[in-house]
């Protein structure tokens, strides 16, 4: 009996059973802009494209620092609380008259700050996630309001340039500079995970956390790191929000933390951990992009409808995972 | 939970039907959640969570995104009537707390939800058929929410699908946290519930009194949680004695860390 | 083989735990190019001893010397580093990651921080095909089997340069196959002389691989043996010793006619029940009023057989009657119904609830069975408790108090009282006095014997044989996962036979010695 012919049949089966969700997801995100091209025609141009990624440039950005934190099966839910503090201390310092470089840099600092906190919290003192990243989320709200009760308008010249710059060609079709930063989180988070040790560490202890513990690897720290760059996209996020909207609002990106879960999801990173890529995450904003950009085309149907759709569409990735994980044992 | 809206006439009878459609609603939406938990196995947090975002949705739609006036005077007296020179609001609580508290302690539904929480493969090997308590379990959650939502509407009087019960969740659990039942499962302490949900309210009311931003009692919600959560930590606690005692720390390689979401 | 020196020598070694004297003076060596048993019972001290070894546990006392360096390590880790490599009875590796990925994550070939992946495939390829093994090193771990993962495991380990190999009962969960595809991987590794220190509970594996076998009994040194000058007899009484009996307490009531027993129909009778992994097909029948023994080493598969009785785990297949009329078993619930209970070996992840107190502990398997809707009045309840708390002299005899307070022996009769509060029929205990002192262990026969006598049928398992004599109308006998015999216990079964029966399989044939 050799091994070669005990077990090759099986691997050729399993090996496109880990991409089903992520194929899913591309799949769904075609059908659903064959629908928008087929019903309306301006649906067709590239600027819609382009759009979905300027509306959505912060979301993504924070669906991949969650994609890290997921991946370990962990949760934050601080995320959104996060991206509104940011965008609010970035707003208040600015009122003040501070140089748009530093309040960067301050900006910058503050979620991967907490989300060290919270990593250390979640590591050191054995407490569940989802609770302690609970708490940062009423904190981060907290300081909001704690900061300014109503909207702070941001008038910063390198803020405004950032907001209205326009990347694009003659015919006219643009993106904005968020969505460039956007694409570099990106791009650096999947080299992260693909290529490094702590990106690798990362899928090792999502897969089985004690068996990363006996094979040596730094458990406690990747765990730490990990809420961190949740943090710190969570921080690039807010100030992305902040150049989209030239303003700090307290109770903006309420919620959000739901959606950025659901695009994770959805995107086919396994909510036990472990398994995804980035890119499934990228695709996972699209689609959810996708579908605010199609209810606001139709027009007759209520924004609430992308909650609904996205609640739905969360059920069934989720069902998905579970099937596939059932066969998979 | 916001059904109850539609026909704004004062007739008791309109309101009573009114009710039972919103309670009827929210039990087959706990009911939902039950099924995807235990028959499903999702893990809680995101099983609930699906509604979380689609529940606010539905909720949108069935108002059409207005904030729906009610107009009807039995069903505001939910919120605002008085009774004794009481507010009608403190017997509902009362009542639902007592209802609730007989449910589980008068049955023994109580001691079979404990002993899932406890240790759910001894509950098992003892005949309990865990899949229905924590069936069950959800429904009467979304319950107590549909009595919650009765309460909040007829108290300002109004449906608001996007901002009605927005971070209630959250209190919530505070205050279940707060009464001193861990979040790990177990034993349950409906009385501490009770005095949970009392502090948290005094905590917002005291912000609002010392004229802070309601929005900021988070703040100190946050603080509150994490410093009841060390408390409860078993690893904290640990932590916390060995320096008492000023041993070192064994090397604790095999520490098992517990399974921290529930599959 | 042994005219080299030892690469590793332990001497003196000590541990105690609060309450518990876990290794006591162990003295081990293990030679280059050996594969090198440490076989014992359960608390022996054998995976103690192993901790030690590798650092997870310091000692309170002895010293550890690695190729005549005196080492101590702190960790696994730095265990690895030296060259001592374990791997475990549970894989530890991540089997959502690939095959190549699992031997080297922690240590991958990098470029300027980047893990060069063509390299890592490259080197894990290499590695298997030293231990000519054909895999694809891309597909993940999980897609293989438990064998495979296991010496992917393997592979892990020795590409860290190992001179020590600990094999912490690996064979375990594997079929004969796939064991056979180890052991010889183990003898070629045997042969680069790298020195082997397996454990098992298989006497069979252990005469077909070892060169050497450590026996340890209560934390203690019992001796160390050239494998081929120890038959299996003496192994197996070295392993389980002859302990003097000091529970005079209990008369022998079991010697009762079995004829007799086993007129009519049976409670319960299964046949071919099995679990793939678990255990093979058996068959059994019990009488009311009978004790049936279940002997056998541990890993022999007795708490196999007993949670198939209850339902705890699916039989793959077979029947079961009760009271003669064909019936089912497929969930606790269902066994319960049927007036079976069942109290686990493992008392504190299987049998309490911590958290609730010593009454709710008791009512738990009735109230169960009667619904939450009917709860038991408390009147009823109190009369329960108190009746065997008295019965079962159970201290502290407060029904309030959180049963996680209480002492092991007396969680393991509120256990029972569980179980007797239900009235049932067939009672299933596994190891119900393993680790409780000796008093509650006399209460514990004692009771058997009562309820024996009184008609219910007890299904009674425990490694220890003295125990099982004592108690049991009829014994059956686990050996590597199949039930070998069934013995009825007249005055030609003592324990010797039994030891026999474990150590051969079958008793006639060393019967005749």
């Amino acid at each position: 009996m050799t091994t070669g012919s005990l077990t090759a049949p099986r691997t050729r089966f399993r090996l496109p059973r880990r991409q089903i969700p992520v194929l899913a997801t591309l799949a769904l995100l075609l059908v659903m802009y064959g629908i928008g091209v087929s019903q309306y025609t301006a649906f067709s141009n590239v600027q819609v494209i382009f759009n979905v990624f300027i509306d959505n440039g912060f979301l993504l950005v924070v669906a991949v620092g969650m994609t890290f934190v997921i991946l370990t099966g962990g949760i934050d839910l601080s995320v959104g609380s996060v991206v509104a503090m940011t965008a609010m201390v970035s707003a208040a310092l600015l009122q003040n008259g501070m140089p748009a470089a530093l309040v960067l840099v301050i900006a910058l600092l503050i979620g991967p700050t907490l989300g060290l906190l919270m990593g250390c919290a979640i590591h050191f003192f054995e407490i569940q996630p989802f609770i302690v990243t609970l708490a940062g989320m009423f904190f981060a709200r907290g300081m909001c309001t704690f900061i300014s009760g109503a909207s702070i308008p941001i008038t910063d010249g390198f803020w405004t340039s950032m907001s209205q710059e326009r990347i694009g060609n003659p015919a006219g079709n643009f993106v904005s500079i968020s969505v460039l930063i956007a694409f570099a989180v990106v791009a650096v988070a999947a080299y992260t995970l693909a290529y490094t040790r702590l990106g690798r560490n990362v899928y090792a202890i999502g897969g089985n956390p004690q068996s990363a513990l006996l094979m040596g690897l730094p458990v406690g720290r990747t765990r730490i790191a990990v809420y961190t760059i949740s943090g710190l996209c969570s921080a690039i996020g807010g100030i992305l929000l902040s150049f989209y909207t030239l303003s700090g609002a307290p109770l903006i990106a309420v919620g959000m933390e739901l959606d950025v879960i659901a695009a994770v999801v959805i995107g086919g990173t396994v909510l036990t951990g472990g398994a995804g890529y980035v890119f499934g995450t990228v695709l996972g904003v699209l689609v959810l992009g996708v579908i605010q950009t199609l209810i606001t085309f139709d027009g007759s149907l209520n924004s609430w409808w992308t909650k609904i759709v996205i609640g739905g569409l969360l059920f069934a990735f989720i069902l998905l995972q579970r099937l596939i994980g059932i066969r998979y044992k | 939970m916001y059904i109850s809206k539609q026909p704004d006439q004062n007739s008791l009878g309109v309101v009573l039907t009114a009710l039972a459609m919103a309670m009827g609603v929210s039990l087959v939406l706990g009911a939902w959640n039950g099924v995807l938990v235990a028959v499903i196995g999702i893990q809680p947090i995101i099983a609930t969570l699906i509604l979380m975002v689609a529940g606010r949705g539905l909720a949108q739609l069935v108002t059409e995104g207005q904030i729906i006036t009610i107009n009807s005077e039995p069903y505001r007296a939910i919120g605002l009537g008085h009774a004794l020179t009481l507010p009608l609001a403190i017997f509902i609580a009362l009542a639902a707390a007592l209802l609730v508290a007989a449910f589980t302690r008068r049955t023994a539904l109580g001691m079979i939800v404990e002993s899932v929480g406890g240790n759910s493969e001894a509950s098992r090997l003892a005949g309990i058929r865990s899949g229905r308590v924590v069936f069950l379990v959800y429904v009467v959650s979304a319950a107590c929410a549909a009595v919650a939502g009765f309460m909040m509407t007829a108290n300002v009087s109004s449906a608001d699908g996007n901002a009605a019960g927005l971070w209630v969740e959250l209190d919530a659990i505070l205050a279940v946290v707060i009464g001193g039942t861990s979040l790990a499962g177990g034993r349950f302490f409906l009385s501490g519930t009770i005095i949970g949900a009392l502090i948290i309210q005094t905590l917002t009311t005291t912000v609002y009194a010392m004229n802070i931003s309601p929005q900021t009692s988070l703040l100190f919600k946050a603080v509150v949680v994490i410093a009841v959560c060390l408390i409860q930590a078993p690893a904290f606690r640990a932590r916390f004695r060995r320096r008492r005692r000023g041993t070192p720390p064994p090397v604790a390689i095999a520490d098992k860390p517990k399974e921290q979401v529930p599959a | 083989m042994t005219d080299s020196r030892p690469v590793l020598t332990m001497t003196g070694i000590s541990k105690s735990f609060p309450g518990v004297r876990a290794l006591h003076d162990v003295n081990f060596r293990l030679f280059p190019g050996e594969v090198h048993a440490l076989m014992g019972e359960n608390g022996a001290g054998k995976s103690t001893l192993i901790k030690v070894l590798t650092g997870v546990y310091d000692t309170d006392a002895g010293t550890i010397t690695l190729a005549d360096e005196p080492v101590s390590f702190t960790g696994p880790m730095q265990a690895t580093a030296a060259g001592v490599s374990t791997v475990f009875q549970e894989v530890n590796l991540c089997t959502n990651l690939s095959v190549a990925e699992n031997i080297f994550i922690g240590r991958e070939p990098r470029r300027l921080g980047a893990v060069r992946w063509a390299e890592v495939r490259r080197r894990a390829r290499a590695l298997l095909a030293r231990l000519d093994l054909d895999l694809d090193v891309s597909a993940p771990l999980g897609s293989y089997s438990l064998a495979i993962q296991q010496m992917v495991a393997i592979a892990r380990a020795i590409d860290i340069q190992a001179r020590v190999l600990i094999l912490d009962e690996p064979t375990s969960s594997l079929d004969a196959g796939e064991v056979a595809q180890l052991f010889r991987i183990m003898r070629q590794l045997r042969d680069e002389g790298i020195a082997i220190l397996f454990v098992t509970h298989f006497l069979d594996q252990v005469y077909e691989i070892a060169d050497r076998i450590t026996v340890l009994r209560n934390g203690g040194l019992v001796g160390e043996y050239l494998t081929a000058e120890l038959p299996q007899l003496s192994l197996v009484e070295k392993m389980i010793g002859k302990e003097l009996d000091v529970l005079e307490g209990i008369e022998e009531h079991a010697r009762r006619d079995l004829a007799a027993l086993e007129e009519g129909t049976p409670l319960v009778a299964v046949s071919n029940f099995s679990r793939a992994g678990a255990v093979e097909p058996f068959s059994l029948t019990i009488h009311s009023g009978e004790v049936v023994g279940l002997a056998g080493l541990l890993g022999s598969g007795r708490t196999e057989v007993a949670r198939l009785l209850f339902g705890a785990d699916r039989t793959d297949g077979g029947q079961v009657a009760i009271d003669g009329t064909a019936s089912s078993l497929r969930t606790p619930a269902q066994a319960i119904d049927h007036g079976v209970g069942f109290c686990s070996e493992n008392r504190r992840a299987e049998g309490i609830v911590a958290d609730l107190s010593v009454r709710e502990n008791m009512i738990l398997a009735m109230q169960a069975a009667r619904g939450w809707l009917r709860p038991i009045p408390r009147r009823r309840q109190d009369e329960l408790v108190d009746k065997y708390i008295k019965a079962l002299n159970i201290r502290p005899a407060d029904p309030e108090a959180p049963v996680r307070n209480l002492s092991g022996g007396n969680q393991q009769k509120v256990l029972l009282a569980r179980w007797l509060i239900t009235e049932p029929r067939l009672l299933i205990l596994d190891e119900p006095t393993r680790g409780i002192d000796i008093g509650a262990k006399t209460e514990i026969q004692k009771l058997v014997a009562q309820l024996s006598d009184g008609g219910m049928a007890v299904l009674f398992i425990s490694a220890e044989l003295e125990e099982v004599l004592r108690l049991s109308h009829k014994v059956a006998v686990m050996r590597d996962r199949q039930m070998v015999a069934q013995l009825a216990n007249d005055d030609s079964l003592d324990a010797d036979r039994i030891m026999q029966t474990i150590a051969s399989g079958s008793h006639r044939e060393e019967a005749d010695r």
